[in-house]
């Protein structure tokens, strides 16, 4: 591949410094000239008829300037499905549903206010189990849709299904069949930065929301909509401070964001709300669990003939992008591996635990924990190695799938190849059993993930606008969002890269919707290849205007001309080379004709939305991973204790191979996480372990070395060859650690966490051990 | 989190003058980790804390052959620090170098652990294998407690209503001696154990075992010790029957229970697994 001189560095995070030496403002450090502390009233109650709220206590409390709930706002809706509203009126149906907010001059006053806030519940039957939700006699969530309609059950209208071969075919054909259950629960993205926003409005009712939203470009949007709700004839602004941490806890807005609004509004000053740690765990929402059955079958060499994955998704109490992410669960359900005949379903029920959201992998995590966990077992069945049958199977460049991903490059097989060579796999597999009290075993688990972008709304698109200085500063306007994940320092190896200078000229803004153009949002890993995109064609753009200009400068013509190291380079006649300072100078200070050299550029990749059949190319490319983990597993205590850790990514092009490293490190841990020990844990709808001595999210000292393998497959579409990586770093950990767990000790795990008392029991009850009681 | 005044008195007279006046609304704090929590949440809102941190000498800790006394404002990372405590009180050294983090540690002290009186204290199992006493002030003048006889309920200790901790002697024992504390957790830090496993056990001059102590954290309403194990650890030479007999019987008489942190079948199961692991390293 070509070598370049900014594309494909390690360069550290520019925006690193800044954060490791406190300087960096987050939402936590924003602060506004005369501005109150809003808090908000969570209700008492899971699932009651609210009688009365009385707020006259609290209004009393010195410093308030605000109490309000739905009875003296506006009401506004908001959510996927438009069943959620700011304030609950008249019915709550989750412990973090909000039933009142105050606006105080300090966040003493509007806690002690909030205290004294009264309500007068009618408790309700309540349900928490989705399957039991989904039963004849199940209280009803909601009665009716946000039109009025009554609903007869808890069974969300979403359509989730896509088939495509011939299942029965596919049946018929197999020679061993693997079937399972495979319970995953709840897990929270613990972003360091909690959620929270600042509202004001102008002296014309025009509405600034200081943010950290991934999403600036649709949440103004929201926000737009709210205060038509409100009958409020402004604009918005949404600007973003610093993001301590997204993961997709910040894909959608909030009851608080829109509270804050109000408390705004109702106040005529600039009102933050902002979250506790409590808060955080309470009131966002996690990632959503999942009950899957996977059935697939082989024929007698190994190779796949049918899977059919179908699933019950706990949606929680209202919708939000936890309801749609079967559309991307569907991706591994149909075309991780070659697998003609396909059939994947998902039901979302509404239950009154807690409403769920996107989390890093959007769906994928738990999907890929089934499907890698049951092929493992299939393998078995057949006899086969679980990296042979891997092989035999492993995604093709050129394929279509059955879902109509048109596939491009592919590193499937070089990404498995890897893990095997690096783990020793051959030599370290099936070496568990026997003596001892602590036995090691190696697991392996693959992924497929959009690359590309993802088209699930009407465009996926991303502009960019350039402009270049008449000193050769460039300022890169960008509809995405840094979210930490490092998209300010892949942009400037971009616009560096194509305009010949350093990126120490480049400046990236970011987060602003009066500035920046539009992004449709930081999810489906989609950044660095589409907001990378748009960034490349505007610069190109800037590119041409130079070297059109240095054509008439130099005389040379503009085929022979080149961007390189700060000069123009004439390939032919180095003697005509020219420093960009003095093309500058010439441009911008002519007598006349004065040149500016500014370029937009929106794009957007070549995809479709999945059509009715839910089939079709939605990613502009598509990428794989494959992770390998020896595991040392204590049979007395359940322990797992990770020895090695192998993860392989087909990245396209790395552009930055420290922040790519560093995507699959924290990826990675999160996904341990995910496998070993975090679980939020609900108790009727009541979150039991809302701070982080009892969430378990791996510290310092949990984490384990990681050894990334970059396959660089050079994609057409992606930026100088790159595709996403944000989120498969953990899309199979807990696959292959469950696979791990096998080899060592020969139990099957099928929920999450792997917790050391799942994995005894699971010892125990195969050996015939003291039961539980 | 409500107001409260903030008393730093110079000496422990001073000390228990101010908790004499202020009376049950003042909280006693030497590191605050497990206060500060609670005043953050809500659960305590105090008139005033008396911090202890300024009184000379409550932070030391003086090393003879008799034993150890730890100052009641010890910190953890102080005993993690202490290689002859590590020598000649490996159990203590254990607990004290697992509480939360190193953080945690350079504030937190042993006193506090004690007098919080959680049942997951990690240094109180440890102490109880040592046999330690407790040393406390109050109006009415100085007493000696047992640590065996210090912990009444959760959250609830022998000190009297203004009556402050101000140190744990911690005699060595005097034989050979093997001891050992497990902290059972799902991560490396930052946690409270979901058991917590100690086990003391000194011979005499012919290898038999004479003196045997166990202690259990979250295993009873208190970190407490378990007789039943103790007498069938002492009597003869530490054979693996004897360990296996003492952990069969410290798991049949523990007071463990259900909670989301952990279910009572498996802390049950583990002490019948970590007692062995400690006295035989397997």
């Amino acid at each position: 591949m070509t070598a370049y001189a900014c594309v494909g560095q390690p360069l550290p995070k520019a925006d690193g410094i800044e954060k490791i030496t406190g300087r960096t403002v987050y939402m936590h450090d924003f602060k506004l000239p005369g501005m109150l502390h809003g808090r908000i009233k969570f209700a008492d109650r899971v699932s009651a008829r609210i009688v009365s709220i009385d707020t006259s206590e609290a209004e009393r409390v010195p410093g308030v300037r605000a109490v309000i709930t739905a009875h003296n706002t506006p009401e506004v809706r908001f959510g996927f499905l438009k069943d959620n509203t700011a304030l609950k009126k008249d019915r709550v149906r989750q412990y973090r549903d909000e039933i009142a907010a105050v606006a105080a001059t300090t966040p003493e006053a509007a806690e002690e206010a909030v205290r004294k806030i009264r309500v007068v519940y009618e408790d309700l039957p309540a349900v928490f189990d989705p399957e039991e939700a989904l039963g004849p006699d199940a209280p009803l969530v909601h009665e009716a849709d946000p039109r009025g309609k009554p609903l007869e059950d808890n069974r969300l209208r979403l359509p989730w299904k896509v088939e495509a071969g011939d299942l029965e075919q596919g049946e018929a054909a197999a020679v061993h069949v693997a079937e399972g259950e495979y319970d995953v629960g709840w897990v929270t993205h613990c972003c360091m930065g909690t959620s929270g926003c600042v509202a004001v409005f102008d002296g014309r009712g025009d509405l600034t929301v200081y943010s950290n939203t991934q999403i600036p470009s649709l949440a103004k949007t929201d926000f737009q909509e709210a205060l038509k709700a409100m009958g409020v004839r402004g604009r918005v602004r949404v600007v973003n401070a610093a993001i301590g941490g997204g993961f997709g806890s910040k894909l959608d807005t909030y009851a608080y964001e829109y509270i804050a609004i109000l408390l705004a509004h109702r106040t005529r000053r600039p009102v933050k709300v902002e979250f506790d740690r409590e808060e955080e765990f309470v009131a966002t929402s996690p990632r959503q669990p999942a009950r899957i059955r996977v059935r697939q079958g082989c024929d007698a060499d190994g190779r796949l003939t049918f899977r059919h994955i179908s699933m019950v998704l706990d949606n929680g109490a209202y919708t939000s992008w936890g309801a749609t992410t079967p559309t991307v669960m569907m991706m591994p359900a149909t075309s991780l591996y070659r697998v003609p005949n396909v059939r994947f379903e998902a039901t979302c029920v509404y239950t009154n635990n807690t409403y769920c959201q996107a989390m890093r992998g959007y769906g994928t995590p738990q999907v890929t924990f089934a499907i890698e966990t049951n092929l493992d077992e299939l393998a078995d069945k057949a006899g086969l190695d679980p990296y042979e049958m891997r092989l035999r199977n492993a995604n093709e460049p050129g394929e279509t799938t059955p879902q109509g991903f048109e596939v491009t490059t592919c590193g499937h097989r070089e990404c498995l190849e890897a893990v095997a060579e690096r783990l020793d796999w051959a030599g370290k597999r099936g070496q568990g059993e026997g003596g001892g009290r602590k036995r090691r075993g190696v697991g392996m688990a693959c992924l497929l993930h959009v690359g590309g972008g993802a088209k699930i709304y009407k465009s996926d698109g991303c502009g960019t606008l350039i402009k270049m200085d008449d000193q050769g500063y460039v300022d890169v306007f960008s509809g995405s969002m840094d979210i930490g994940q490092g998209l300010d320092t892949v942009l400037r190896q971009i616009v560096a890269e194509t305009l010949g200078i350093g990126t120490d000229r480049v400046n990236v803004i970011v987060g602003d919707t009066d500035v920046c153009p539009w992004d449709v949002g930081v999810h489906a890993s989609r950044s660095t290849f589409v907001a990378g995109n748009a960034a490349l064609g505007a610069a190109r753009m800037i590119r041409d205007q130079i070297l059109a200009f240095a054509e008439q400068l130099t005389e040379a013509p503009r085929e022979i001309l080149d961007l390189r190291d700060g000069q123009v380079v004439c390939q032919e006649d180095p003697s005509k080379n020219l420093p960009l300072e003095k093309l500058l100078y010439k441009a911008h200070f002519a007598k006349t004709g004065n040149t500016m050299f500014m370029a937009s550029h929106f794009y957007e990749p070549d995809t479709r939305l999945l059509a009715g059949d839910f089939k079709g190319n939605y990613s502009g490319t598509y990428t794989w991973g494959c992770h390998g983990v020896e595991v040392e597993v204590d049979v007395d205590t359940g322990h797992v204790e990770i020895v090695r850790y192998v993860a392989a990514h087909d990245v396209g092009r790395a552009i930055n191979p420290l922040l790519l490293k560093g995507q699959v490190y924290g990826a990675v841990l999160m996904g341990i996480g995910y496998a070993l020990t975090e679980e939020m844990i609900f108790e009727q709808g009541r979150l039991r372990n809302a701070n982080f001595r009892d969430y378990k999210i791996l510290t310092a000292r949990d984490a384990v070395p990681v050894e990334t393998v970059i396959v660089e497959t050079d994609d057409p579409a992606g930026p100088f060859g790159a595709k996403g990586i944000g989120e498969p770093g953990l899309v199979p950990t807990a696959p292959a650690i469950a696979n791990a767990i096998y080899d060592a000790v020969g139990v099957r795990l099928h929920t999450l966490p792997m917790k050391p008392e799942v994995v005894l029991r699971a010892l125990l009850d195969r050996d015939g051990g003291p039961g539980p009681a | 989190m409500a107001r409260f005044a903030y008393h730093r008195p110079a000496t422990v007279d001073e000390a228990l003058g101010l908790l004499a006046d202020l009376g049950p609304d003042a909280v006693p704090v030497a590191g605050a980790t497990d206060v500060w929590v609670n005043l953050r949440s809500g659960k305590l809102a105090p008139r005033a804390l008396v911090s202890l941190r300024a009184v000379p000498g409550l932070a030391g800790l003086d090393r003879s052959d008799d034993g150890l006394t730890l100052g009641a404002c010890a910190t953890h990372a102080a005993v993690e620090d202490d290689s002859w405590i590590a020598g000649r009180l490996p159990a203590l050294h254990m607990a004290c170098s697992q509480v939360g983090s190193r953080q945690v540690r350079n504030v937190g002290t042993v006193g506090g652990n004690l007098c919080n009186a959680a049942p997951s204290a990690d240094a109180a199992v440890a102490l109880l294998l040592y046999d330690a006493v407790c040393r406390v002030e109050g109006p009415g003048g100085g007493r000696d407690v047992p640590l065996d006889g210090f912990f009444l309920g959760p959250g609830r200790t022998a000190l009297a209503p203004g009556e402050i901790l101000t140190g744990i002697r911690v005699p060595v024992p005097r034989g050979r001696t093997v001891a050992g504390y497990h902290k059972l957790t799902r991560r490396k830090a930052m946690e409270l154990p979901i058991l917590g496993v100690g086990v003391r056990v000194t011979l005499d001059d012919g290898g038999a075992v004479s003196e045997a102590r166990v202690a259990l954290g979250v295993a009873g309403p208190t970190p407490v010790r378990c007789p039943g194990a103790e007498a069938a650890l002492a009597g003869g030479p530490l054979t693996a029957e004897r360990v296996e007999a003492a952990a069969e019987t410290a798991a049949r008489e523990a007071r463990v229970r259900d909670s989301w942190r952990g279910q009572a079948w498996y802390r049950r199961h583990m002490i019948r697994v970590l007692i062995p692991r400690i006295l035989l390293g397997c």
